[in-house]
């Protein structure tokens, strides 16, 4: 089992009365890829702030490689904030070498890594531009090379993604791929479900300050109840009608879309179908992200005692990892 | 650290429907990047001394300051102003007025020039009395002495005659005629003057001064205009800076790498260095001018004028600024700077003023003496008493020990207000919780 290289443990924060972070814990294991989802205002910013020292939490704390972060840790951090942070009026590759020096390189290290992440990043014909006069799409990658400069150890990225054309979302995605796979643990914000879920790893939810579902997309869809397509041609209306814990989402000719609540059998239900006549597909089906998560943030928002209940039972199903859902792709 | 690196794939959920599309596409490319780097893991960032921090900054600032145009610009334009103001002064200064004397007036020439000849303002040449009218609408002369028949002395001038050389020409004429009559009455003239001369008042001046009303006025003008000049357009660009890494949100980049204070105290270095590299450059060029055209006399040697407002403008410019800063960092868009910096530029126009206003009545305002001791007016006030030469060295010290004291405990509390405002974005954050300590 993979160790946790960056926890979150159990850290709030309000803003005078408002509290905007609310008992936030989970962790990032060194490699993976963690994409952090919830509706504006939810406290994803504020947590990645605290996570960069750039804010201090209330109560709890982040450690790395289980010891508090100070200073010095956070120094190897790389960070992407939300609102781009460069100086308007500065040359790209100064820039570059500006910061890599202040978090700790030596002058020559700076000017070589500057050099290889505009390259790297595509931006050899801007590099003595000055930052304010690249397109925004540019100026993101500019962003995301002062975030790996210095080579970090942890990356935290608060949307990364965000106005992005297609071919600088592959650029970004390959970039953070590649990180990941050197071993460092990366965190970042996206309200693009969809990449989110091609992407990452593991999948935070934040509703309200708090994190209502953690785990992988697999994990999540299971807790949501599993989704199952039956096409079975010479079945009736309501052949799964008398099931117990089945929900027919929608028939559409002779398939039939149905939820699962957990802990439901699904070889009953193959049964009831194969009473019906053939049988000529049974799927198991996740369902996307953007499903799970407008479930996930509309309950939690509805009932507050139940939200609670829930978030625990995600995020202990996320760390047993046991058997996932499809039966097929085990 | 890259004990820990290394993660055996699978362990996670790395299963995910669809694939991971660019997790295990650019195996090449990875390769490229984890061995080319210099900045990995292994060999990356080692530590940052507060002092390099402070370097950093202090050195980003003054490059991005000293490479805009507007600084190569405005260093031009006011050495340019002076070089105009230069050569208005040399080109006003034409030497001694000449002034014609006609033949038949010839013999009152020893006595005019013997009356003018004290200040140097008039040079006498003889000329035919024809000539006059011509000499003067030419301007070749600027006053005509002539003699009537009956012996009276006219001046002719062009349109108005100076009062100056009125009284020197009345002069003349009364000593002219007191000689004759002395002669008639036998006595000596030569005795009789020495006698008169005797009687005369010794005037002892205790604390002499050096210029006169109107170059006094320009010194204090100067000095104090320079230093208040450079607080205020230093100042607003500290602030602005301030303001641009908080609107930019640069700040918090460089916040997670480095302290508050070492970001504030290097841009205050950097911007206090751009600001004494101008200041030092324009008061060489005033200083040299001032000497050169002998417009106004310094009391120390251009070297000591120069450290005093060095010195001052340090002092002055870190108190300022650092109130300025940590005004600033309230705000998070350079449109509201103006509300929150208001304050500040009362403390340093409020001395200037003042100052003016004093100073040029009487430097030896009791008012003044005691005001220019005590932050924050003393960076205005003192370097402009020293300049005119009227401050007592112990006073002078004083004033260094009190601005040095009251920096220290400023900056300590603007240092406090910036970490405390400087990454709260949003709207203006109030003085109290600015003021909170943490």
């Amino acid at each position: 089992m993979a160790v946790p290289a960056l926890e979150v443990d159990g850290v709030r924060k309000s803003y005078g009365r408002r509290l905007v972070v609310d008992d936030m814990t989970f962790d990032i294991r060194a490699g993976e890829l963690f994409g952090f989802v919830g509706s504006n205002g939810a406290g994803k910013t504020t947590t990645m702030r605290i996570v960069l020292g750039v804010l201090a939490p209330d109560a709890g704390e982040v450690r790395w490689l289980g010891r508090p972060v100070d200073f010095a840790a956070r120094r190897r951090f790389g960070y992407m904030p939300e609102e781009r942070g460069l100086y308007p009026r500065m040359k790209v590759d100064e820039h570059l070498r500006y910061l890599g020096e202040l978090h700790g390189l030596s002058p020559a290290a700076a000017r070589s890594a500057a050099g290889r992440w505009i390259e790297r990043l595509e931006l050899s014909r801007y590099a003595s531009e000055e930052v304010q006069n690249l397109s925004l799409g540019n100026q993101q990658r500019v962003q995301l090379a002062a975030a790996l400069v210095h080579g970090p150890t942890v990356l935290v990225l608060d949307e990364p993604f965000s106005g992005l054309d297609p071919v600088a979302v592959d650029v970004m995605r390959d970039v953070l791929a590649e990180r990941a796979a050197d071993g460092v643990p990366v965190l970042f914000s996206s309200h693009q479900l969809s990449l989110v879920e091609r992407v990452c790893d593991r999948v935070g939810i934040v509703s309200d300050g708090r994190l209502i579902a953690c785990g992988t997309v697999g994990e999540l869809s299971e807790e949501a109840g599993r989704r199952l397509l039956v096409d079975a041609p010479e079945a009736g209306e309501d052949w799964a009608a008398g099931l117990a814990g089945v929900e027919v989402v929608r028939r559409e000719g002779t398939r039939t879309w149905l939820r699962l609540t957990k802990g439901a059998d699904d070889q009953r239900v193959l049964r009831a179908a194969l009473a019906t006549g053939p049988v000529s597909a049974f799927v198991s089906e996740h369902p996307p992200l953007t499903e799970l998560y407008r479930d996930l943030v509309t309950g939690a928002r509805a009932p507050g005692e139940d939200a609670g209940e829930r978030a625990g039972a995600a995020a202990g199903a996320a760390r047993t990892a046991g058997d996932r859902s499809g039966g097929g792709e085990r | 650290m890259s004990t820990v690196a290394r993660v055996t794939d699978g362990a996670t959920g790395r299963d995910a429907p669809d694939g991971a599309t660019g997790r295990d596409a650019p195996d090449g490319e990875r390769t490229s990047a984890s061995g080319g780097g210099t900045a990995g893991p292994q060999d990356g960032p080692g530590a940052l001394t507060a002092r390099r921090a402070v370097g950093l900054v202090a050195r980003r600032e003054i490059n991005s300051r000293m490479r805009t145009a507007s600084f190569v610009l405005s260093t031009l334009g006011l050495l340019l102003a002076l070089g105009v103001y230069a050569v208005i002064l040399l080109l006003t200064e034409d030497g001694p007025a000449r002034v014609g004397v006609e033949r038949e007036a010839s013999a009152m020439r020893p006595a005019l020039a013997a009356v003018a000849g004290k200040t140097g303002d008039f040079e006498f040449v003889t000329v035919d009395g024809d000539r006059t009218d011509r000499l003067l609408r030419d301007g070749e002369l600027s006053a005509v002495v002539g003699t009537t028949a009956d012996g009276r002395l006219t001046l002719s001038v062009e349109r108005e005659a100076d009062e100056d050389l009125l009284a020197v020409v009345r002069a003349a004429a009364a000593e002219e005629r007191v000689t004759r009559e002395l002669e008639r009455a036998g006595v000596d003239p030569v005795e009789f003057r020495e006698r008169v001369a005797s009687a005369t008042v010794r005037i002892d001046v205790l604390e002499p001064r050096g210029n006169g009303a109107a170059e006094q006025f320009a010194l204090i003008l100067s000095s104090t205009g320079l230093l208040y000049f450079f607080f205020v357009f230093y100042g607003i660009m500290l602030a602005q800076g301030v303001v641009e890494e908080k609107s930019s949100r640069v700040v918090e980049l460089l916040l997670s790498t480095i302290r508050p204070w070492q970001l504030l105290a290097g841009k205050l270095i950097g911007v206090a260095v751009v600001g004494l590299t101008q200041l030092v450059l324009l008061g060489g060029a005033a200083a040299a001018l001032a000497q050169g055209t002998g417009v106004l006399t310094l009391p120390a040697a251009v070297g000591g004028t120069l450290v005093t407002l060095g010195v001052w403008f340090l002092l002055g410019f870190l108190l300022f600024a650092a109130l300025l800063a940590a005004a600033a960092a309230r705000v998070s868009r350079q449109e509201d700077l103006q509300g929150v910096v208001q304050p500040v530029m009362l403390l340093i126009t409020a001395p200037f003023v003042l100052g003016l206003a004093l100073l040029s009545k009487n430097v030896h305002d009791p008012l003044i003496e005691w005001l220019s001791l005590v932050p924050p007016l003393s960076p205005i006030l003192m370097p402009a008493r020293t300049l005119l030469g009227v401050a007592p060295v112990w006073q002078i010290v004083l004033s260094l020990v009190l601005a040095v004291a009251a920096l220290a405990g400023m900056t300590r509390v603007a240092g406090r207000m910036y970490a405390n405002s400087v990454l709260r974005s949003g709207s203006r954050v109030p003085f109290a919780e600015a003021l909170r300590l943490r």
